[in-house]
């Protein structure tokens, strides 16, 4: 009789627990919901707002959910805190990692973009948008070389990319590598036909060509 | 009760004008419209407030850094331009703003941040990663007194600063004192080197070499000594461990001690240092406190004030590059000293020093008093 009556104490409370859990996802998916209806009218602040009830700090989904939109309400500081909750929780998910770099690219922290790419990079290698970026970063900062490597990567890829392909020419060329970045050049202007960037490379290998292969003087 | 009412609608958007936060959009665009129209202290007060909220960017430290260069509070400059490389390494602007900051506040950095320039802009402002002669230096001393068994005191010395690249740099001093004393004549030629290691903008290593070639009459009692420290720099802040040991004749000398320094914000850069120093010799031990303070009158003039109580009795300081082993131990000294910058290259010093010092030879505690006027040039190249 007594181990009955544990029996329907036990069931009786895990049935409350799933009726609570139940209650708890229908209320974060009206929270949701609400707060997708305020971000459509770019009212980003009630879209926050609409979340704030159902938040919980170790809840991976709704971190993402206001870093996103205290990006969107240009609150940085508040979204990279967000999106830093949301690695923690998930080391392994991409995504978060990319939603940060989104507030960091605002403020111009140009340092922790790149440890972003680079963090995104360990776990999937051959990434694109990764590789891309990465890539655009050290072109700015006139590190060719790894330029090169990474956009390299995008371009076995996608061969047919023209940003990547005009990115990989340009660094190339930077990095002194003619006969390449002349290929690669005259392969963007097969993707897109008369373009600026391509030609101009092509001209300015030309006037190299020109300066380093001329005959010498008698 | 209406008095009450007026009084609180009058304070009530005081209340909430305090209570609303910055946010990013307004403080960045704000501070771009102060950085255009040159209002310094209004752009200085507005990133202030976003800072202390977390709203926080490169382009906003940025324009602060060059908010506080502008107004000439170069330390404060320095400290938002290294802010703003943390957020981007390889900013040009950044660099070489950080690099002039650190030249006009005298930061022991400078050379540090010279070497982060692009070769084009380092090629431009003329920096050299070798740089054999940094600046020259030469320093006379006259040290009066009123005791007819001690004679003036002369000091004067040269040196040469080289940068070994942009970290390492070496000072090396070439110094000569002398003084009669019961018709007794003392000269010291003396030798010192002093190395500066850079490790970065946070960490500094010192070590330093001094030779003292001291001639009483015709007997020889020549002193080396060795020292080393470690200081660090944070911000406004800096402070410093150090530790020599001093062998001259038969006596060993150990000193060590401690540093803290600050600059307080504002254009005249006043900074006060102090520190404490343990010294043992012979079985005894006594402590030296000295405390600085000095401020920027103007764009080209520097006073500075000091005084240090205790026996000096074979005490170094300026990282040992003076010796204080005069036979009569000085237990007292205030100084104060101006510097007065000429063009860019050119700096004149003058200082005048008060010091009580014992008479090491009488059987009383008689001491007598010194009165020392010092001159010196430092022709930077």
């Amino acid at each position: 009789m007594e181990t009955l009556s544990k029996l329907w104490i036990t069931s009786a409370l895990f049935l409350m627990s799933l009726a609570l859990q139940a209650q708890n996802i229908t209320e974060l998916q009206a929270a949701f919901s609400k707060s997708y209806i305020a971000e459509n009218q770019k009212n980003y602040t009630q879209a926050i707002d609409e979340m704030k009830p159902v938040y919980k700090e170790d809840d991976y989904i709704s971190n993402i959910r206001l870093g996103w939109l205290n990006y969107m309400d240009k609150q940085y500081g508040e979204s990279i805190t967000f999106y830093r909750k949301a690695i923690a929780l998930k080391p392994y998910a991409i995504e978060a990692k990319f939603g940060c770099v989104k507030p960091l690219s605002a403020i111009e922290n140009w340092e922790k973009v790149k440890e972003q790419y680079q963090e995104i990079l360990k776990i999937d290698p051959l990434n694109t948008t990764a590789n891309y970026w990465l890539g655009v970063i050290y072109f700015n900062r006139k590190d060719y070389k790894s330029a090169t490597n990474l956009f390299e990567k995008v371009v076995n890829l996608y061969p047919l990319d023209y940003d990547s392909v005009i990115m990989l020419a340009w660094a190339k060329l930077n990095n002194n590598s003619h006969t390449d970045a002349k290929l690669l050049f005259q392969q963007a202007l097969i993707i897109r036909p008369n373009d600026s960037s391509a030609l101009s490379g092509l001209q300015l290998i030309n006037k190299w060509l020109e300066v380093n292969l001329k005959s010498p003087v008698k | 009760m209406r008095k009450y009412i007026i009084l609180t609608l009058i304070f009530l958007p005081l209340f909430g004008f305090s209570q609303t936060k910055l946010g990013f959009q307004k403080a960045d665009s704000l501070s771009y419209q102060y950085y255009l129209k040159g209002e310094w202290n209004k752009l200085i007060t507005l990133t202030n407030v976003a800072f202390n909220e977390g709203v926080d960017s490169k382009f906003m430290r940025q324009r602060t850094g060059y908010a506080y260069f502008m107004t000439g509070d170069y330390t404060s400059a320095e400290i938002q331009y290294e802010r703003a490389l943390v957020f981007d390494r390889q900013d040009e602007f950044t660099k070489e703003y950080l690099y002039y900051s650190a030249l006009n506040s005298g930061s022991e950095n400078t050379r540090l941040y010279a070497g982060n320039l692009s070769a084009v802009a380092a090629k431009k402002l003329g920096i050299k990663r070798f740089n054999p002669v940094g600046y020259i230096n030469t320093e006379y001393s006259l040290k009066t007194n009123q005791t007819t068994t001690r004679s003036n005191q002369i000091y004067y010395r040269f040196g040469i600063q080289s940068e070994l690249g942009y970290k390492i740099s070496l000072y090396q001093g070439f110094s000569y004192y002398e003084q009669i004393i019961s018709n007794v004549l003392t000269r010291q030629p003396e030798y010192v080197a002093i190395f500066k290691w850079n490790l970065n903008p946070v960490w500094q290593i010192k070590s330093a070499y001094h030779y003292l070639f001291t001639n009483v009459g015709n007997i020889s009692y020549p002193g080396n000594l060795g020292l080393i420290a470690l200081a660090t720099h944070l911000n406004r802040f800096t402070f410093e461990a150090n530790a020599s040991l001093l062998k001259a004749s038969s006596v060993m000398t150990k000193q060590v001690g401690l540093q803290a320094g600050v600059v307080l914000p504002g254009i005249s850069n006043i900074y006060f240092t102090g520190s404490l120093v343990g010294m043992s010799e012979s079985g005894s031990l006594r402590t030296i406190y000295s405390q600085t303070a000095g401020l920027k009158f103007s764009k080209n003039l520097w006073a500075e004030g000091n005084i240090t109580l205790g026996n000096l009795k074979n005490y170094n300081t300026f990282n040992s590059l003076y010796i204080y082993n005069s036979i009569d131990p000085t237990l007292f000294k205030s100084g104060v000293s101006l510097v007065y910058f000429i063009g860019k290259h050119l700096s004149v010093l003058g200082n005048f020093t008060f010091d009580q010092q014992k008479m090491s030879n009488s059987t009383n505690n008689n001491y007598y008093y010194q009165y020392s006027y010092s001159g010196g040039l430092k022709w930077k190249l």
